[in-house]
């Protein structure tokens, strides 16, 4: 390991812990990194993966956190459980691809969206 | 007329003498009187626009008549054709001969807004544009359903967004059902605004740029209203595009149609009800 190298990773480190570089008006979790969903060949931690989608859906869409609403893997992010309209939920897909730099085509394929495919999905599961 | 004409014929003439077509309805509009389009007549003209004599106030009730004679044909032009769409000769004011790149176009209900896509179809590289109707578009317009469910919608929104960081340009149709949307002032009365253009410029900062259709006799002039720069407040991106649109109906009085003004003078009853209720 050379001394640039490892300095080159401390910095990576500090700017993601402080949300340098990311739009944190959008984006708050960044720079916070409550629960970060570890990565190991390609697949993250589950658990830290929904810990960071639920973060975002709070933030996104405030009114859901405040109603205290139990989301479980189940739950279908649209008007008739989460109550996201179209726009919030776009919102919050464009935060996770954001967050988990991965695509996001292959959740809008017209199955209904619920919050474990969301999370499977950003996990690689 | 429209109805009883076969749709063929309309398709025909609307294709070979799009001037012959229109410029007839027009006559044909003018002969038959001040006979009021689904309930248009010049008094609910003159209670929506106040300022207008009672001569105006019957010339644009007239004018309603005519335009939405000539804008059903071209819906039913557009409606049943295969090949390239079949538009009538359309002037694109100076307004809107240079478009911003990328942008969130949008327009409304009014006047012939189908022959908006003939000035899509000049922009540079693909235009997408969420709709619901089975017309024909032009080759760079990529139609894209997405009334369903959330999920769908959520999918034609999330490819807007894509687009327009791509340096595309979104056209969308901006009026919604009461009770979503953002409630806007219009004419001393309001007007329900999807949020969907709004949010799009909010995520992507790219301005949007209210585009509005005419009928000049036989044919169309397109013009675009002031560009409204991105910000993070859809309600006020949403007033300023009702702004526009008020300027547009206070210089073209005729292009009201027959929905705007039921919608406008229940939204003024509604509002007097809560106040005397307050």
């Amino acid at each position: 390991v050379t001394p640039s190298a490892l300095w080159g990773a401390v910095a990576l480190e500090v700017r993601l812990l402080v949300g340098v570089g990311f739009d944190r008006a959008r984006f708050p979790v960044v720079g916070r990194r409550p629960q970060r969903a570890s990565t190991l060949g390609g697949v993250r931690d589950r658990h830290g993966v929904a810990a960071t989608v639920r973060e975002i859906l709070g933030t996104v869409c405030p009114a859901v956190q405040a109603a205290g609403v139990e989301v479980v893997d189940d739950t279908r992010l649209g008007r008739d459980q989460l109550g996201l309209d179209s726009i919030e939920i776009a919102e919050v897909l464009l935060a996770c691809e954001e967050q988990f730099e991965t695509r996001i085509e292959a959740l809008l394929d017209g199955t209904p969206l619920t919050f474990g495919r969301v999370v499977d999905h950003f996990a690689g599961a | 007329v429209t109805r009883s004409l076969p749709r063929s014929a309309v398709v025909l003439l609307a294709t070979r003498s799009p001037r012959l077509l229109y410029g007839s309805l027009d006559v044909l509009s003018r002969a038959v009187g001040a006979r009021a389009h689904r309930g248009v007549t010049a008094e609910r003209v003159a209670a929506v626009f106040p300022a207008l004599s009672a001569a105006e106030a019957e010339r644009a009730a007239r004018q309603v008549h005519a335009s939405a004679l000539k804008t059903r044909a071209l819906a039913v032009a557009l409606g049943h054709t295969r090949s390239d769409p079949p538009y009538p000769i359309v002037r694109v004011d100076s307004s809107a001969s240079a478009l911003p790149s990328p942008a969130v176009l949008i327009s409304f209900h009014v006047g012939p807004f189908a022959a908006l896509a003939h000035v899509l179809q000049r922009l540079p590289g693909e235009v997408l544009a969420p709709h619901y109707t089975n017309w024909t578009f032009p080759p760079n317009v990529r139609a894209i359903g997405g009334d369903r469910d959330e999920a769908e919608r959520a999918a034609a929104f999330y490819r807007a967004v894509t687009m327009l960081r791509a340096g595309a340009h979104v056209f969308l149709m901006v009026e919604t059902i009461r009770g979503l949307g953002v409630e806007v002032p219009l004419l001393g009365g309001s007007i329900p605004l999807a949020r969907g253009a709004f949010a799009l410029s909010r995520l992507t900062r790219v301005p949007v740029v209210p585009l509005f259709a005419r009928w000049t006799g036989p044919d169309v002039t397109v013009a675009a209203g002031e560009t409204i720069a991105p910000c993070g407040d859809e309600t006020a991106q949403a007033t300023a595009a009702a702004r526009a649109l008020e300027r547009h109906l206070l210089a073209h009085p005729g292009e009201i149609g027959a929905g705007l003004p039921t919608e406008i003078i229940r939204s003024r009853s509604r509002a007097t009800g809560r106040r005397a209720a307050s």
